[in-house]
C-alpha cells in the first residue's frame, strides 16, 4: 500500500479488512467542507475496518495510508463468516475495537484539553510505537491537518521539542532521539489506551 | 503561482518553515499570516501563552530567502 490510499472510503460499502504488517493507516473525520482531523491511527497492532467487526458495512469516516508498508487483507464476506465460525479470533479483535475505541476517546480529550506541544509528543509517541526503528515520514502540513491546528503552530512545536533533543527533524521526517524525554513531554496525554493494549491483547514494544 | 515561506523570529533565532504555501500573491500571504496570528490568539489552550507569541513576528520568505514581509504578532489586530 503506497501513500495516501485509501483503505476504507467514506460512506460507501467496506470492501476488505485489512491487517498492516508496516506502515501506519490514519481514520479522519470530514466536515462537509472539507476540514478534516484525525481520530484514530492505526498499525500493525490492530485491524481496519472495525465497523464490519460491529456489523456495519460502511462509515462517514475516511481511513488512509499515512506511512506506507505491506497489507493483508481480506474480503468483507470473508471475514464476516470468519468471526462468526471462530469466537477466539472474534474477541481478541473485539478487544482491538475497544483499544482503538480508547485511542478516539484519548484524542479528544488531547483536542479539548492539551497544548500542541504534549499533542505533538502523544502523536509523535503513537506513530513510532507502530514504526521499525526511530525515523519515519511526516510533513508540517499533514500535522497540521491532522492535529486541526496552523501549520506555524506545529512548526514552533517541533522546533521546541527539538531544542529539547527529543527528536531531530529534517525534511519530511522526524526521528525520535529520547522517548523517554518525550514522554514527559507528552504527559497524561500518552499511555491510556497503550496500556490497556497490553492487559488486553499482548505486551507490544 | 509563488511560494511563501512563514518563518518565525522568536528574539535570537529564525523557527524556519520548511514546507511554505503557494499562494497568488503577497497580499494573499499577509491574509494568511494575519488569520493565523487571530487563531493562535483565540486558542491560548491549545497554542500557548499569547505573551509568549507576542513577542514573535513572521519573517514572509521566498524561495530564494529574501524578507518579502516582517509581521510582529502584537501588530495584528
Amino acid at each position: 500500500m503506497g501513500r495516501r490510499d485509501i483503505l476504507i472510503a467514506a460512506n460507501k460499502p467496506i470492501t476488505h479488512v485489512h491487517f498492516l504488517e508496516s506502515g501506519i493507516a490514519s481514520e479522519v473525520a470530514a466536515t462537509p467542507e472539507g476540514r478534516r482531523i484525525e481520530v484514530c491511527i492505526t498499525g500493525r497492532e490492530g485491524m481496519i475496518g472495525v465497523p464490519l467487526l460491529l456489523d456495519v458495512d460502511r462509515t462517514p469516516h475516511e481511513t488512509f495510508v499515512q506511512i506506507e508498508g505491506d497489507t493483508l487483507r481480506i474480503e468483507a464476506a470473508i471475514f464476516r463468516r470468519l468471526i462468526e465460525d471462530r469466537q477466539s479470533l472474534r474477541r481478541i479483535l473485539a478487544h482491538y475495537a475497544y483499544v482503538a475505541h480508547l485511542q478516539t476517546a484519548g484524542t479528544a480529550l488531547s483536542n479539548g484539553s492539551h497544548a500542541l506541544e504534549e499533542r505533538l509528543a502523544r502523536w509523535l509517541l503513537m506513530c513510532h510505537d507502530r514504526v521499525d526503528g526511530d525515523e519515519f515520514p511526516v510533513t508540517h502540513e499533514f500535522l497540521s491537518t491532522m492535529l486541526g491546528v496552523r501549520r506555524p503552530g506545529v512548526t514552533t512545536a517541533i522546533h521546541s521539542l527539538e531544542g529539547a533533543g527529543m527528536i531531530k527533524a529534517r525534511r519530511s521526517y522526524v526521528q525520535v532521539l529520547d522517548r523517554t524525554k518525550l514522554k514527559a513531554a507528552a504527559g497524561d496525554s500518552y499511555g491510556v489506551p497503550e496500556t490497556e493494549y497490553r492487559r488486553l491483547i499482548r505486551s507490544g514494544r | 503561482m509563488p511560494q511563501y515561506f512563514l518563518n518565525i523570529r522568536d528574539r535570537g533565532t529564525l523557527i524556519l518553515d520548511p514546507e511554505g504555501d503557494v499562494l497568488p500573491g503577497l497580499r494573499e500571504a499577509r491574509d494568511l499570516v494575519e488569520r493565523t496570528v487571530r487563531d493562535i490568539r483565540r486558542r491560548p489552550e491549545t497554542y500557548g501563552c499569547p505573551d509568549l507569541w507576542n513577542s514573535r513576528s513572521f519573517e514572509v520568505t521566498d524561495q530564494s530567502g529574501e524578507i518579502l514581509l516582517e509581521i510582529a504578532f502584537s501588530s495584528v489586530r
